[in-house]
């Protein structure tokens, strides 16, 4: 019998091996989002961060980058600008002042430098160079000259790590300008999709669409894309909005963080609520 | 021990930080190659495929790590490849890597699975889609890592 097994599991020690490390592979996937893991993840990432660091700073001394940085810095300060004086135009300034809600460039933006990309279809994060000691704290929006990027979803002293739009496991309550009409925006793998809207909603090819003021995560009003097309499913009841973002996660280099949590209470709630 | 698992960690460890801060800037959009995965391919093919499998566990866990991705995803996706691989292994494991038509084949293969199955285990809560999009980018990720991978007909067959 011993002889038996024993030749057995030499006939196929490789399929065994394959399959234990398989299932552990698949039973550690749904650990993620344990406190445990994510403490394990932080410390890694933080390691991690300390070598790109090194190598960023090596091939920053050939280079100036202080300029540029000031006018993307001076760019992004003017997007949100922009974006605010959009907003008094279409918004009734009473309502404003009920609602008291207005996003405006007070805030000292924190400028800061992707030293790690993680390129996914569906696992898209950065590592950036700021972190607790930069005032960066979990659940800040993410920006560039151009638009939303994504949140901040662990931080370190010195390093945070951004969930991009391109992630899977962020969505971003928005609203389409002109109707008015809110959702939540996620990453399908292939775009970024805003489910279930009703198909009579007033949505048309080239509406802006922006965070919502629904959001206890990110403050309202910055730019996240535009409509790029609506498709009905199956019932016919509801539509799919497709959203092609304003900026390119792919070959950004430069972020900025916005200095803002609106609720820490709400937002752990929130995103507690998003992570399951 | 030193040059079956150590050294080899230590390449490794040293093409995921590549893969991470350098590898990045020859992306063309989200069409990137996976350089530790050729690593990991050519280990099998030089070891065998219980130590592949095994090297290749370990490899995904530092990948994941690093990638400060969804850990599990990396692990089951090289953990599968590299026992693949283990299937051409032979003893004059220098005729298979320096074929360049079975070598080329063997990474086109095996890196356009790995990347449907990172993407696929990588989503939040599994939702697959219907379309082919997993399946296209997977394709062209694994065109452009095949394409990297012609490297390897550089090394001079002593190093290898």
């Amino acid at each position: 019998m011993e002889i038996l097994i024993r030749k057995l599991f030499n006939k196929s020690k490789e399929y065994l091996l394959l399959i234990l490390l398989l299932i552990i592979s698949l039973s550690i996937i749904p650990l993620n989002n344990n406190h445990h893991v994510k403490r394990i993840k932080t410390y890694a990432f933080v390691t991690f961060a300390l070598f790109g660091n090194l190598v960023e700073s090596t091939s920053s001394i050939f280079r100036n980058e202080d300029e540029l940085l000031e006018l993307q810095n001076e760019n992004a300060k003017l997007m949100l600008d922009v974006n605010s004086l959009r907003e008094y135009a279409l918004e009734n300034t009473e309502l404003k002042n009920l609602l008291s809600f207005k996003l405006s460039s007070n805030y000292e933006l924190i400028p800061s430098t992707i030293i790690s990309k993680n390129i996914s279809i569906t696992q898209g994060v950065y590592i950036i160079n700021s972190g607790i000691e930069d005032s960066i704290s979990k659940s800040m929006p993410v920006i560039n000259g151009n638009g939303l990027l994504g949140i901040i979803s662990e931080v370190s002293d010195d390093f945070a790590l951004v969930r991009t739009l391109s992630n899977s496991a962020l969505k971003v309550s928005a609203t389409i300008r002109r109707s008015n009409v809110n959702g939540v925006i996620r990453w399908d793998g292939n775009n970024l999709i805003m489910q279930n809207i009703p198909t009579t909603a007033d949505i048309k090819r080239g509406d802006r669409v922006v965070t919502s003021i629904l959001s206890t995560i990110f403050p309202p009003s910055i730019p996240i894309g535009v409509v790029e097309k609506k498709e009905s499913n199956i019932s016919g009841l509801l539509s799919d909005i497709t959203i092609k973002p304003y900026v390119d996660v792919y070959s950004v280099k430069n972020v900025f963080v916005v200095p803002i949590v609106k609720s820490t209470q709400i937002d752990s709630l929130e995103l507690n609520l998003l992570s399951n | 021990m030193l040059n079956r698992i150590i050294i080899p960690l230590i390449i490794a460890s040293v093409l995921i930080a590549i893969q991470f801060f350098i590898v990045p800037f020859i992306s063309v959009e989200f069409i990137i190659p996976n350089i530790v995965l050729i690593f990991v391919i050519l280990y099998t093919l030089r070891f065998g495929q219980l130590s592949g499998t095994f090297f290749g566990f370990l490899v995904g866990f530092l990948f994941d790590i690093a990638s400060a991705g969804i850990i599990g995803s990396g692990m089951f996706a090289f953990t599968l490849a590299s026992f693949i691989a283990g299937y051409f292994y032979k003893e004059d494991y220098l005729e298979v890597i320096y074929n360049i038509k079975v070598s080329l084949s063997i990474i086109f293969f095996l890196s356009t699975l790995f990347f449907i199955l990172y993407s696929v285990l990588g989503m939040e809560g599994l939702e697959v889609q219907q379309n082919y999009s997993y399946i296209i980018y997977s394709l062209l990720c694994g065109f452009y890592t095949t394409i990297i991978s012609l490297i390897i007909f550089v090394i001079p067959k002593g190093n290898l």
